[in-house]
């Protein structure tokens, strides 16, 4: 009975998050140009979605900046997370406290001054801009993730390397490395994910010429939001979905065995 | 010795980004909030922009909307996420692994369609809304109602409540818990000593992760209820609603980001208070 | 945890291979090309005309940009260095970019098509010698109504105001379109600049906002569709849209009645111009030429749904619309209409602050009650966390003395 009630809470929280993503996955079918009724099924949005080239340069624009920032801001921010695990107490709680700011003050806000910093220092808005707010806002991200892996990793493997006659470089990447190995990859997917998701910071820091997804569905909104955008984030969704099922699958298979 | 000045010297590095794209922009907007840019390029020292901020009234009620939408939000997510979270852990480990992502998943997909699609769901032909009306429960839409706003955020933000909570329940050792039971104690204290304790930390960086957004959010209200401001908003008009040459600087949007930014950052000590308490619990254990 | 770890590592491999296929696949040689930069409105041109174009004059490249309102545009053309070299923005913002000069003078005569732009679109008040613009796309400001649910006659802006259809009138969210909305009903200029009429027109506003259901822009127009509400405010061409919409799903006739109201509303146009900035005049003139095609001009006005100044679109349009009365009112009903005029700063501040306080009065006009409940449960927060700061400081005293 409990289980049961387990079950039907978890199903019910999950069909409450992913409802709404059915619905615009059925609309992105929808003969008709309304989301008001679904009037028969085509797939006319998906070839218009790849014919329309604006659309097409803005997906482009979110997967070059996310990728860019997730990159950079993985490097930078396993940076800092060596420099801050080696620093003293007080220099680290500081340092950890100036970190969070980004990840927590409210977005608004962040994009906000960031956009005051551009304009302050008369730098254009644009694409430069946007990495940089990006990145800033990715760097937490990294570090947190980051920062356990060095805490737990073992030092004295690292010596042992190193009495052994390893260089430090070296001892670094064979040893040190495959050991936050983890922490460095799901800082760089939070990074990326992050960063393909947000709206409100490249509101404010992105330019002409240089729009992302988000910045341009919110300039339909104005009007009425074509379902090619349904039909483009079906496909995102889609492909990220099936990569799950299949490593799942995959997952399960090698478990079995 | 040499080896204290070579860490030193890595830290600066490290300093200077935290600076230049943390603190800097910051008191720029502190700076704009009480300087403004006349239109020969000088500038003027004024507090009219920051006095207005804390006295106008309006500015203060749309202050507490949001504060209040947050709030209630963020409690709807905490009961709805804290036992999710407890399901899931407790679940076998290639399920959770699984189904954890799911909650992650959603994220893949633009925010502002799903908030979209998730009016289509509650406005006045939307099939929950025909549903509870069916049940009696409503009559009339959900949208417009300050019920969609809390909806909107609690569906944007929920996973943000779920995973902390998710893995600081992950963390417990199960040792602890068995030695527990072993001890005689029943599921409920267990619960009470060891469980909601330790993951005093995952709460409070849960209840981060969807307060503050929710106060600041301007998109949800604007599609689920557009018919009163919230600060968010607010700050948005105060940028992009006027037309001009100042290239988006705005000194009434700096004096109210601020305030707000000095609001956040007390509930931020406020709640790392509760943090660190529940911490001190944790490793008394 | 490194299971789902190792599954994330893959999304992010994929996310990659996608990035690298999108961008290799869509960039044919751009080096000898000539780029265009054109500057429009969100999803205000059909899908096939940039191509069109691009394939009607190969030495172009056209970069096409978009924004959400004038304002939005003013902004970026001004603040960015990018060389735009068409923009379509609306009358009071073509107004406001002569006067500051940002516009270039257009030689009418090298248009080739410009013959088709109908004369009623010519000598606007925003560019009185059709020196700068181009007229693109028009239309009114009207009020919609359900014919169901409103027996009767809607002439006048005042049936926004009646406190029968509480909860059954959707406003436009949208500062200069709402407060005309309310000076005109007040019988003044929508363009006025007197504080005491635009006062006037935000106490209105505020006094209306108990009977409002929802203010919006696109969002609005499913709920009329559907026939949920009875009162909208509207651009004709959203409303042509909706009844059509309406129409579709009744099976029929639309239930939806588009009326100009007595006291004369505002009408609008788009328009194209170019700006001191372009560096691709002669594309820029290509561009603009291109639009006022017949064929150009009808794939537009066939996708967007607004009227056309363009007279040959219009009359391959048919017979349908030409006899509309939305798509193509009478003479004296757009006399009694004006366009908005751009507004000097002290005004356009005096309109913003009197929108502001309309969208940040609370619903019920008074204070509420949670307000308190609010302060007191803040209150309450910052009292636990210092009583809580102080026992825990004084038990780490006790744990040093002990």
């Amino acid at each position: 009975m409990i289980k049961f009630l387990k079950r039907f809470y978890l199903g019910f929280v999950l069909l409450f998050l992913y409802a709404p993503i059915l619905v615009m996955i059925l609309f992105s079918f929808n003969k008709g140009d309304t989301r008001a009724n679904f009037t028969g099924l085509s797939f006319q949005w998906y070839t218009k979605m790849f014919e329309n080239s604006t659309l097409m340069e803005a997906l482009i624009n979110t997967l070059v900046v996310a990728l860019c920032a997730s990159v950079i801001s993985t490097i930078l921010g396993t940076y800092i997370a060596f420099v801050i695990s080696k620093m003293s107490p007080a220099n680290k709680s500081v340092s950890m406290k100036l970190l969070n700011i980004p990840m927590l003050n409210a977005e608004i806000v962040t994009g906000v001054s960031l956009m005051f910093f551009f304009v302050f220092i008369s730098v254009s808005l644009g694409f430069t801009t946007l990495l940089i707010a990006h990145i800033i806002f990715d760097v937490p991200y990294v570090v947190l993730s980051v920062l356990p892996r060095i805490r737990q990793s073992n030092k004295s493997i690292y010596e042992a390397a190193l009495d052994l006659g390893a260089t430090p470089a070296m001892a670094f990447r064979k040893i040190i490395l495959p050991e936050i190995m983890p922490g460095i990859f799901s800082g760089a997917l939070l990074a990326f994910t992050m960063s393909f998701d947000d709206f409100i910071i490249s509101y404010y820091t992105s330019g002409p010429g240089f729009v992302t997804l988000s910045v341009y569905i919110n300039t339909m909104t104005k009007r009425a939001i074509p379902l090619t955008i349904n039909a483009l984030s079906t496909f995102i969704f889609v492909i990220v979905f099936v990569l799950l099922l299949i490593t799942n699958l995959k997952g399960k298979k090698s478990t079995e065995k | 010795m040499s080896k204290r000045i070579n860490n030193a010297l890595k830290c600066i590095p490290v300093y200077l980004w935290l600076i230049i794209f943390t603190v800097v922009p910051l008191l720029m907007v502190f700076f704009y909030a009480i300087f403004e840019v006349q239109d020969d390029g000088s500038i003027r020292f004024t507090l009219e922009y920051l006095n207005d901020a804390v006295t106008n009234g309006q500015y203060l009620d749309a202050m507490l909307r949001s504060l209040e939408y947050a709030l209630i939000s963020t409690i709807v997510c905490l009961v709805l996420g804290y036992p999710l979270a407890y399901i899931l852990a407790n679940m076998e480990e290639r399920k959770r692994n699984f189904i954890s992502v799911l909650f992650l998943l959603p994220m893949w997909m633009n925010f502002l369609i799903r908030t979209y699609a998730l009016s289509s769901l509650i406005n006045e032909q939307g099939i929950i809304t025909r549903f509870l009306q069916w049940m009696g429960l409503i009559n009339g839409s959900i949208t417009g109602t300050e019920a969609a706003i809390v909806i909107g955020m609690v569906y944007n933000f929920l996973p943000f409540m779920i995973l902390p909570v998710y893995t600081s329940m992950l963390k417990i050792d199960n040792r602890i818990v068995e030695a527990a039971k072993d001890l005689g104690a029943d599921s409920a204290t267990v619960f009470k000593k060891i469980v909601l304790p330790l993951t005093v930390p995952g709460i409070i960086s849960g209840i981060t992760m969807v307060f503050v957004p929710c106060i600041t959010t301007f998109v949800i209200p604007q599609l689920l209820n557009n018919k009163v401001w919230t600060i968010g908003s607010l700050i948005e008009f105060q940028i992009n609603g006027n037309a001009s040459s100042t290239g988006g600087v705005n000194n009434t949007a700096a004096a109210i980001s601020f305030i707000l930014m000095i609001i956040v950052f007390i509930c931020m000590s406020i709640f790392s208070k509760f943090d660190s308490d529940g911490a001190e619990n944790g490793g008394l254990m | 945890m490194r299971k789902s770890l190792s599954i994330l590592s893959r999304i992010m491999t994929l996310a990659v291979t996608v990035v690298i296929l999108l961008s290799c696949t869509p960039t044919p040689a751009k080096a000898a090309k000539k780029e265009l930069y054109i500057f429009n409105c969100g999803d205000y041109i059909a899908e096939t005309t940039v191509e069109k174009f691009e394939k009607a004059y190969p030495e172009y490249d056209v970069i096409y940009e978009v924004f959400d309102t004038n304002e939005a545009m003013y902004q970026k053309l001004v603040s960015s260095n990018i060389p735009y070299d068409v923009l379509i923005p609306s009358d009071y913002m073509i107004e406001r970019l002569i006067k500051e000069n940002r516009l270039k003078e257009i030689d009418m005569s090298q248009l080739e098509n410009y013959k088709y732009i109908g004369e009623a679109y010519k000598n606007t008040n925003y560019d009185p010698d059709n020196k700068y613009s181009v007229p693109y796309m028009w239309g009114t400001l009207g009020i919609l109504y359900n014919k169901e649910k409103v027996t009767e006659t809607v002439d006048s802006w005042s049936i926004l105001w009646d406190e029968k259809y509480s909860g059954q009138i959707l406003m436009l969210d949208s500062m200069r379109d709402s407060m005309a909305v309310a000076l005109k009903k007040l019988g003044y200029d929508l363009n006025t600049t007197n504080q005491a009429e635009i006062d006037a027109a935000a106490k209105a506003l505020v006094e209306q906002k108990p009977l409002v259901a929802e203010y919006g822009v696109d969002i609005l127009k499913d709920k009329m569709i559907q026939g949920s509400y009875s009162f909208t405010v509207a651009y004709s061409g959203d409303a042509l849209y909706m009844q059509n919409q309406n129409a579709e799903l009744n099976g029929g006739e639309s239930v939806l009645e588009y009326v100009i109201p007595k006291e004369g509303s505002n009408f609008w146009i788009d328009a194209m111009c170019i700006p001191t900035t372009s560096k691709n005049t002669e594309g820029a003139m290509k561009f603009i030429d291109f639009m006022c095609s017949t064929e150009i001009a009808y794939d537009n006005v066939e996708y967007i749904e607004y009227s056309t100044p363009h007279t040959e679109a219009l009359n391959e349009l048919g017979e349908d619309y030409i006899n509309n009365n939305i798509y193509n009112p009478s003479a004296e009903i757009l006399a009694n209409c004006d366009p908005f005029a751009y507004l000097e700063p002290d005004t356009q501040a005096a309109y913003n602050k009197a929108w502001e306080s309309v969208r940040l009065a609370s619903k019920d006009g008074g204070s509420s009650y949670t307000k308190w409940i609010i302060i007191g449960v803040i209150a309450v927060a910052v009292v636990v966390a210092v009583v809580v700061f102080i026992l825990r400081k004084n038990k780490l005293n006790k744990l040093k003395y002990d």
